[in-house]
């Protein structure tokens, strides 16, 4: 109960200090980015330069852009630096001789990440929903509204993965911002279109899993048959966000820290 | 205003947004539903379709003869359409099929039994003595009987025949007699109809599209998708079509999974594929990769959804085309 009130706290006031820092301003207009393609679909769709309909650009954005670039990106800045951004700027030693366990320390920085990469993911998704879909009229919005509505579970599903996997980075490696780099453009873009296993050991493996029909990766694993069950992909996010918070927490409760 | 309270402000702005956005969806999508279960499906004459059937089909003839579709047909193959077929249809029946019928409700019985169990509801105005009269004068043998209290013509032609009947005065039905007689029943609620069935198989509602047709699927679809032919791999489909500004075309289909559905879409992905890869330079090559461009395949949970978008232009193209090669000598 103390852990978690704690960790409360610490997520409170690591939130205000996330909001108002100078890297939320590139994240929002890196969460921003899709919504501005909507508009130019918008656009596009106004002057009559596209007949594209507005579900598959939905797709092609959140299959394109949300899961395999702004999700796993946001997440890296943010989770990469729940250690390292206080022990950047000294403050480290003024929490570790506060009443406070180390555990409650971390499991608060890692709250407020996933906040944040939550809050500026998650509206765009939806705004971008509407943008793009609502020219087809009432009932399209309302016969899309599962895929939007499974995009999001799917999204913040993802984003509590990757969020658990570059906090783990972020209080093991030095580098954890290099590190996560290589993960999401390296290796699970690679691993993703290996016939194998491979893609087994990545996140968009699991989320164009439970987003099938939607991703270019997703659809070359359907035609080598290496696609995951819905159940199987629920239960691997939340394996890799539970192990990987897990594992961050034991990690920094042994890590020595100036 | 303190940096926390903008926190807080930021906080429910993030909130709000997702939550307001998914009410709409949500009030949305459950409202298309409320709708469709209140109009219970498209065309009154569903009401004579026996539940049971294997394939329902409807033609809005008056959006159909009204579209940019008809006209381009029209201009193109005057000389080769059947309107001589037409006129004979009318000569025998006195029934102006371009005027007089509104909409056609096509009903396929279930099984594959012999004679095929099939039957059409006609909507529209009919005169009923002139039908009368013309049946009278029929070259073939025609029988009246009666059956729930509405006259049954039965007009045979060889070893076929062919039922007739007019249940009120803008409904005609044709079809094979015993299914005919279903459909009197089920039109006078004797026997349940087939109101409903759509719901069933996953569509709720064709609202505004000119034409469709959705059953179940034929048995060589079954086990399309690698899992043997003892399984079907379509619990449903249903094929659309508007007429508004383009000729749009979709097909939807209900798997048994999802994971079938995938396949399934992989399956179409992959024709779609292979028909851009045959485009040629011709001009009706150039036609079909703009068609094949703009299929779509999209996947929700076990639903298959495909569109494929033909711009009138194409298809005026495309009949001129024919026309200039069959003008060749």
């Amino acid at each position: 109960m103390k852990t978690l009130r704690g960790a409360t706290l610490v997520a409170r006031w690591s939130l205000g200090e996330l909001l108002w820092s100078p890297r939320t301003l590139a994240m929002g207009a890196l969460a921003g980015a899709p919504l501005g393609l909507a508009l130019a679909y918008r656009v596009a769709l106004a002057f009559r330069v596209t007949k594209t309909d507005g579900a598959e650009v939905f797709a092609a954005l959140v299959s394109g852009v949300f899961f395999p670039f702004v999700a796993p990106m946001l997440s890296l800045v943010y989770a990469s630096g729940v250690v390292r951004d206080d022990v950047e700027a000294g403050t480290m030693p003024y929490f570790l001789t506060r009443p406070l366990s180390r555990a409650s320390f971390l499991s608060g920085k890692m709250l407020a990440s996933f906040t944040m990469t939550l809050a500026l993911v998650l509206p765009s998704l939806v705004l971008v929903y509407y943008v793009v879909v609502s020219p087809s009229g009432w009932g399209e919005v309302g016969a899309r509204f599962p895929n939007l509505a499974r995009n999001l579970g799917v999204a913040a599903l993802g984003l509590v993965a990757y969020n658990g996997i570059f906090a783990l980075a972020g209080t093991v490696l030095k580098r954890p911002l290099l590190a996560g780099l290589f993960f999401i453009f390296g290796w699970q873009a690679v691993a993703t279109f290996v016939p194998g296993r491979a893609r087994l050991a990545t996140v968009a493996h699991y989320m164009s899993s439970l987003t099938p029909g939607s991703s270019s990766g997703g659809v070359f694993a359907g035609l080598v048959g290496e696609r995951s069950s819905p159940l199987m992909s629920i239960l691997a996010l939340a394996l890799i966000a539970g192990s990987t918070h897990a594992l961050a927490i034991a990690a920094f409760a042994k890590k020595e820290v100036r | 205003m303190n940096s926390s309270r903008w926190t807080f402000a930021s906080g429910i702005l993030a909130t709000g947004i997702v939550l307001v956005g998914v009410a709409i969806g949500a009030a949305a999508y459950f409202g298309g539903e409320g709708a469709s279960a209140q109009t219970g499906s498209v065309g009154p004459s569903l009401t004579f379709v026996p539940r049971g059937a294997s394939l329902i089909g409807y033609v809005d003839l008056k959006s159909v003869a009204s579209s940019p579709l008809a006209e381009s047909w029209s201009e193109s193959r005057r000389e080769q359409t059947p309107l001589d077929a037409l006129d004979e249809i009318e000569e025998s029946t006195g029934i102006d099929l371009l005027n007089d019928v509104d909409s056609l409700t096509l009903a396929i019985g279930p099984g594959t039994g012999k004679p095929e169990r099939w039957g059409i509801a006609v909507e529209g105005v009919f005169d009923r003595d002139r039908l009368v009269e013309k049946l009278s004068t029929h070259k073939g043998d025609v029988e009246t009987s009666s059956h729930a209290g509405i006259d049954l013509y039965l007009i045979r032609s060889g070893t076929q025949s062919t039922a007739m009947a007019q249940p009120d005065d803008s409904t005609l039905l044709l079809g094979e007699p015993a299914y005919v007689r279903e459909m009197l029943d089920a039109g006078s609620g004797a026997r349940p109809s087939a109101r409903g069935s759509l719901e069933g198989w996953g569509y709720g509602d064709f609202e505004g599209e000119a034409f469709w047709f959705a059953g179940t699927p034929p048995d060589f679809v079954h086990g399309l998708v690698g899992r043997g032919s003892e399984k079907a791999s379509l619990r449903s489909f249903a094929v659309t079509g508007r007429l508004d500004t383009d000729l749009l075309l979709r097909a939807r289909g209900q798997a048994v999974d999802s994971k079938t559905a995938q396949e399934l879409a992989d399956v179409v992905r992959g024709l779609v594929a292979l028909g851009r890869l045959r485009q040629d330079s011709s001009p009706e090559g150039a036609v079909l990769g703009k068609m094949m461009e703009s299929v779509s395949v999209e996947l929700m949970d076990q639903a298959i959804d495909v569109k494929l978008l033909v711009p009138y232009a194409s298809i005026r193209q495309l009949l001129e085309s024919q026309r200039k090669v069959a003008a060749q000598p």
